[in-house]
């Protein structure tokens, strides 16, 4: 299946990837997930043959993929927009491709019909893709990306443009046929929530690196710095000095805050961030972090209140099914197992 | 703007005024009107007034002129030229043509053409190997693997 070792690429004289390790197994859908600027589409590029590593190899099967051209890699494409064209009609569309790699027209033909099939399109090959829903576009845009029989398919940001609720639709939808395809998948976010619905392991990018590598609820459940834990959300964060590392406790503004463990690479005495995640938070008077907490804030978000709270001056986000009105006391307890620490401020 | 076609040994054979659409890192998009009389070409008929939409991408040996009737605006075909990578000077885009041209039609069936002009001007094997390239990279365009720059152009029609 698919190796990318060591690549590495410039961009105006500054490193835009560095050191870019990763496999793609067969049946396996990866996620590239980051900023914009992470450097997500270009690995896409250097894998398709569109430009040139400084460093580093790309293998397919073991074959080291340097000297052959982008169109004899066999990896299909789907794009933001599907960029699908208007002047041609459902199966014009997916035929495209392939006239232009000279295929004749009874092979177009069986072609086409089997992509349409897979995606529950053979009845409307004749139809304007002007006049279809945006799911529909979907799958044609899906269709034509698998029509040439790809080894490999990549999809950049494919629902970046699309309203929310389009969006949580199609991305529905797109996971269906991708796990009715035994193709191997390479797929580009900025949306974490693309990415945990999409991948079975997703690869984490900052600045050109992967941090982190896993199966989405290990990459969120464990991020690997605190810039990964930003990334994800995570606000509810408080300053703290290691108290003590076995117990695992950290002297913080609320007070002191015991965690599960403390890996030995942290000393006592240093400083360090505390995250707490919302689900870390429970509304309970028994455990071994319980706090007094002064609501703030509930904030309705469909099915569940996001409750902002105030302890001793740090704020604190976390769930509740039931809205709180501001100013009210509660009991909060922070569970230890679910407490995140990184060295550090 | 001015777009020069040069030949491949840099003469200039034709020059036409151009709108710039827009121009970025990945190239220069241009607007064009034909202002030659009617042209029966490689089975497509280009008149006099059929909108060109001309993308020269940034560093390769190509551009792709998307070519719009100029009554029902509906798309008559892909021009494609194998150039040496186009330069820009004040108000001028110039390029060197290398005769070889790939007509996308809008069921995209393909032809290359004059290959046989292409192999018979006296050309470095560097330009040789960068056309060739060039013309695999514009095939792989259209086909759809890999057609980054492709997506982009057809948002823009």
């Amino acid at each position: 299946m698919l190796k990318v070792q060591k690549i590495a690429i410039d961009y105006d004289g500054r490193p835009l990837l560095t050191d870019v390790n990763f496999h793609v197994g067969k049946d396996e859908t990866i996620c590239l997930l980051g900023p914009s600027g992470s450097g997500k589409s270009t690995i896409l590029r250097i894998i398709g043959g569109l430009v040139k590593p400084k460093a580093g190899r790309v293998y397919w099967n073991g074959a080291d993929l340097a000297s052959l051209p982008p169109h004899k890699r066999s990896f299909g494409f789907m794009f933001q927009d599907y960029a699908l064209f208007p002047h041609l009609n459902v199966f014009e569309n997916v035929a495209f491709g392939l006239r232009v790699r000279g295929l004749g027209q009874p092979e177009v033909q069986s072609r086409v019909e089997e992509a349409l099939e897979i995606v529950q399109l053979a009845s409307l090959g004749e139809r304007s893709v002007v006049d279809l829903s945006g799911g529909e576009k979907q799958r044609v845009a899906f269709a034509r990306a698998i029509a040439p029989d790809p080894v490999l398919l990549m999809l950049d940001e494919p629902l970046a443009s699309l309203d929310r609720a389009l969006r949580e639709q199609l991305l529905e939808e797109l996971h269906q046929l991708l796990a009715e395809t035994d193709i191997p998948v390479i797929y580009v976010t900025h949306d974490q929530e693309e990415a945990f619905s999409i991948a079975d392991r997703i690869l984490l990018l900052n600045e050109g690196r992967i941090l982190q590598a896993g199966p989405p609820d290990q990459v969120y459940n464990q991020p690997v710095s605190l810039w990964a834990a930003d990334f994800f959300g995570f606000t509810n964060q408080i300053q703290g000095k290691i108290e003590s590392l076995k117990p695992a406790r950290v002297i913080t503004d609320i007070g002191i805050v015991a965690l599960e463990e403390l890996y030995s690479i942290y000393k006592a005495g240093a400083d360090v961030t505390l995250v707490i995640p919302p689900g870390a938070v429970d509304i309970s008077n028994a455990g071994s972090n319980v706090f007094p907490a002064q609501v703030l804030e509930s904030v309705f978000q469909g099915n569940r209140y996001r409750v902002t709270v105030k302890i001793k001056g740090e704020k604190i986000s976390l769930f509740a099914e039931e809205a709180i009105l501001p100013g009210e006391t509660i009991t909060i307890n922070i569970v230890p197992s679910k407490l995140l620490c990184y060295g550090g401020k | 703007m001015r777009i020069v076609k040069n030949n491949h040994r840099g003469e200039k054979v034709w020059e036409y005024p151009g709108e710039v659409i827009s121009k970025s890192k990945t190239g220069y998009f241009l607007r064009a009107i034909f202002n030659r009389d009617d042209l029966p070409f490689n089975g497509v008929l280009f008149r006099q007034g059929d909108e060109f939409l001309e993308f020269y991408p940034a560093g390769k040996w190509f551009n792709i002129y998307q070519i719009h009737d100029c009554d029902s605006k509906k798309i008559k075909g892909w021009y494609c030229n194998i150039t040496r990578p186009f330069r820009v000077n004040g108000e001028t885009l110039e390029y060197d043509d290398l005769a070889l041209d790939l007509m996308v039609y809008p069921d995209g069936s393909a032809k290359v053409l004059d290959e046989d002009e292409f192999e018979s001007h006296n050309l470095s094997e560097e330009d040789r190997r960068m056309a060739k390239e060039g013309l695999l990279e514009l095939k792989n365009l259209f086909s759809g693997s890999g057609g980054f720059e492709l997506s982009e152009f057809v948002k823009r029609r």
